[in-house]
């Protein structure tokens, strides 16, 4: 059997060697703080600089890191210890993670490997090992393509509430797909670099609408006239947020379509609704609507201003797959238009794999067993740590 | 350019006019000591001495308005009380922010507004249901301005935003004035240097100086065993200055993992002078993990503090990475570190 790190390092080594011409330094990559993850033995190596884009891909092509990172903050001397150095800005960044979006059934496939004797299960009871009894459990989640469009949802609905809440331009936002679970927004060059960490605190909790209040003090006051309410109930037409929760309000609740509504047709329809519904309904139906509308971003990404974010272009070490920049998200694939890795077929040894999908390909499901995979596969496989390879391609 | 008559001076006697103003009438201390001044020197005395203003200093007076604020900006600094520059500056600033409520004028409102705060200020005309606002300042500005603020309602989740600008109630931007009218002063008198006072006006010094001094803080601690960073914010509320909302919370993290109870950090808040004991305490707890989320927070890191601004390393900091880790080392000075 091929040692699994040595095959995957010549693997990514060979990528980058082939596509170099794709691979483009962030912005000002002299003044941000690089880091990347080893193979094997596995370690983060950080504070590097980096001058310009070539000693960025000699060092992708030298070192065939498993991950690569830099940071979205700019130093003056970003090698230098992290309090020695000058923080000159950051920028925005964003992470939608499937792990942090509402559980669904159909957008994530979980595996549990027992780190004590290897057993692979699908379910997991008392998180424990139905063979050996341990505890250590190691969870893989194989995100789906449903799962990814449901991503993608959330991250379309950032972008425009950055777009319209914050007056970011268009232009300044990038989107990406993170290579695994998600996606990736980042917002370069806008006025709020300069930002600090209480800043970004509140825009976090803006967008998930943490400690939101607005509606509980106004219009959800139980001593409020039904005839008042229908008078002063937002309008979907309101700015922020107030608007947004309107307008799920009349589509969902209410169950109209708002094409071109008048403002007294819409009062008539509330004052119908309140007339008929309990207050304790209303209520109800407003929270479930803040508890969907929330984007649902990882706050911690956000808020650090010294975080390390992957690269775009490069491998991601547990998937290799790409962090891809995205165009036009609405004619964007994930599982196809990330692949790194060629159809060339491969021998690997399947321990387990799930019914999976990649460049509209269905592979799977494989138990114990040698299988003859396309490249791209295959490392897909042993990136997850679900297969071994039994040959160089 | 003369928006602002005399009246509005006296309402609002920090602004840098009345400085042009004062300048003309050619006045030096000692003209104080003369007996035409005398009603002077009691509206002086009443600002000096009343730790909340009293209705009387409500009532406009011409004569005396503007020379009694400077003449106890002046004592005040001879005094070199730093809790009665904190009282007086939160006072006057109560008093204007009643004429900013009360102005009829909204031009001068307008313009006083943006004069005070020093950023873009855009009046608007927007009304959701009852709420009605007026005016508009940029988010970023929005969240630096209002960070003293502790309650959830200034959070800018509870705000109308829009194209980056955050939407505001005219009650609502005087209210940010207010903390910027607070912070002015205080930082003019702390700047300016020390006068010297005749001996005749010398007893309003003494009067200052022997205001009785706010109950002692954060006794039976040794102060010595704290970081830098938590020093500097345990110095900032011995002198009864308001904490930036990351700096209240650092320290709460910090004082709790430090065994302090509840009660004796709200009790050390008190001498903020925007101290609400309710509110003090709920925060305290939510902080604590008794409250909201339930989620106790951790102290933050040098790194994190570092980025907020509020790391003062020294030499004693050695090479921690973390607050809490500083007396560890310290005290354990007999081991020599590894390289
Ligand atoms: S190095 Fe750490 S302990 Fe020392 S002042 Fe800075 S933040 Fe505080
Ligand atoms: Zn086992």
């Amino acid at each position: 059997m091929i040692e699994k790190n040595n095959f995957l390092k010549k693997a990514f080594r060979r990528y980058y060697y082939e596509n170099i011409n794709k691979i483009y330094a962030p912005q000002r990559l002299s003044e941000r703080e690089i880091g990347y993850l080893t193979f094997y033995p596995e370690k983060m190596i950080r504070h590097i600089t980096l001058k310009n884009e070539g000693e960025l891909k000699a060092l992708l092509i030298h070192e065939a890191p498993k991950s690569v990172y830099y940071s979205t903050a700019y130093y003056d001397d970003p090698s230098a210890p992290i309090n020695a150095r000058i923080w000159k800005g950051a920028d925005l960044v964003f992470d939608i993670d499937l792990d942090h979006l509402p559980f669904k059934e159909t957008n994530m496939i979980f595996i549990y490997i027992c780190n004590n004797c290897n057993s692979i299960f699908t379910n997991l009871d008392n998180k424990k090992c139905s063979s050996c009894g341990s505890e250590k459990i190691s969870t893989i989640s194989i995100p789906t393509k449903e799962g990814l469009e449901y991503a993608k949802d959330e991250i379309i609905r950032l972008m425009n509430i950055l777009i319209e809440d914050f007056g970011i331009s268009k232009d300044k936002i990038k989107i990406y797909f993170s290579g695994k679970r998600g996606y990736h927004l980042t917002v370069e060059n806008s006025f709020y670099e300069d930002s600090d960490q209480h800043f970004r605190l509140e825009l976090s909790d803006y967008l998930t609408l943490n400690g939101f209040k607005l509606l509980t003090t106004t219009i959800l006051n139980r001593n409020i006239p039904i005839n008042e309410l229908s008078q002063i109930f937002p309008l979907p037409y309101e700015k922020g947020w107030i608007g947004r929760i309107s307008k799920s309000f009349f589509e969902n609740v209410i169950g109209i379509k708002l094409e071109s509504p008048n403002d007294a047709y819409l009062r008539t329809l509330l004052q119908k609704y309140f007339s008929t519904v309990p207050y304790k309904e209303l209520k109800l139906s407003l929270e479930k609507i803040i508890d969907e509308i929330k984007i649902r971003i990882d706050v911690n990404v956000t808020t650090d201003i010294h975080r390390i974010f992957r690269m775009p272009e490069t491998l991601h070490g547990e998937t290799g797959l790409l962090k891809k920049r995205i165009s036009n998200i609405d004619h964007f694939y994930p599982l196809v238009d990330a692949i790194a890795f060629s159809q060339e077929p491969i021998k690997v040894y399947v321990s387990y794999a799930p019914k999976f999908e990649l460049n509209e390909q269905i592979f799977g499901p494989y138990k114990k067993e040698e299988v003859l995979l396309p490249e791209m596969a295959a490392i897909f496989l042993i990136c997850m740590g679900l297969a071994k390879p039994l040959e160089f391609p | 350019m003369q928006i602002l008559g005399e009246e509005d001076l006296i309402k609002y006697p920090f602004l840098e006019e009345t400085k042009q103003y004062i300048a003309k009438l050619g006045l030096t201390l000692d003209d104080f000591t003369s007996n035409e001044f005398e009603k002077v020197i009691r509206r002086c005395e009443l600002r000096l001495m009343s730790s909340r203003y009293p209705p009387e200093l409500y009532n406009l007076d011409k004569d005396t308005d503007l020379l009694s604020f400077m003449l106890a900006v002046i004592i005040i600094k001879a005094s070199q009380r730093e809790d009665v520059i904190t009282k007086f500056a939160f006072n006057e600033a109560r008093r204007a922010e009643f004429f900013l409520k009360t102005e009829r004028n909204k031009n001068i409102l307008t313009y006083i507004l943006k004069r005070l705060l020093n950023i873009n200020v855009y009046e608007v005309d927007y009304a959701i249901g009852n709420e009605y606002y007026e005016y508009a300042i940029h988010v970023k500005d929005y969240v630096k301005l209002s960070s003293s603020l502790k309650s959830v309602h200034w959070k800018i989740v509870n705000k109308i935003i829009s194209n980056g600008l955050v939407y505001l109630k005219r009650q609502e931007l005087i209210r940010l004035a207010r903390d910027k009218i607070f912070q002015e002063i205080f930082k003019r008198i702390k700047d300016a240097p020390t006068p010297i006072v005749p001996q005749k006006l010398q007893y309003l010094v003494d009067i200052v100086r022997n205001r009785p001094i706010p109950k002692k803080l954060y006794e039976g601690s040794t102060l010595t065993e704290d970081p830098p960073c938590a020093k500097q914010i345990l110095d900032k509320i011995k002198s009864g200055k308001n904490l930036s909302h990351y700096e209240r919370f650092f320290i709460t993290t910090f004082l709790l993992k430090k065994g302090k109870s509840i009660e004796e950090i709200v009790n050390l808040f008190s001498s903020s002078p925007d101290f609400n004991e309710k509110i003090a305490k709920y925060q305290v707890e939510h902080i604590a993990g008794l409250r909201g989320g339930r989620k106790k927070y951790n102290v933050p890191d040098c790194k994190t503090l570092f980025s907020q601004g509020l790391c003062y390393k020294d030499d004693s900091c050695d090479n921690i990475s973390h607050p809490l880790n500083y007396k560890l080392k310290k005290s354990d000075g007999s081991h020599d570190r590894k390289k």
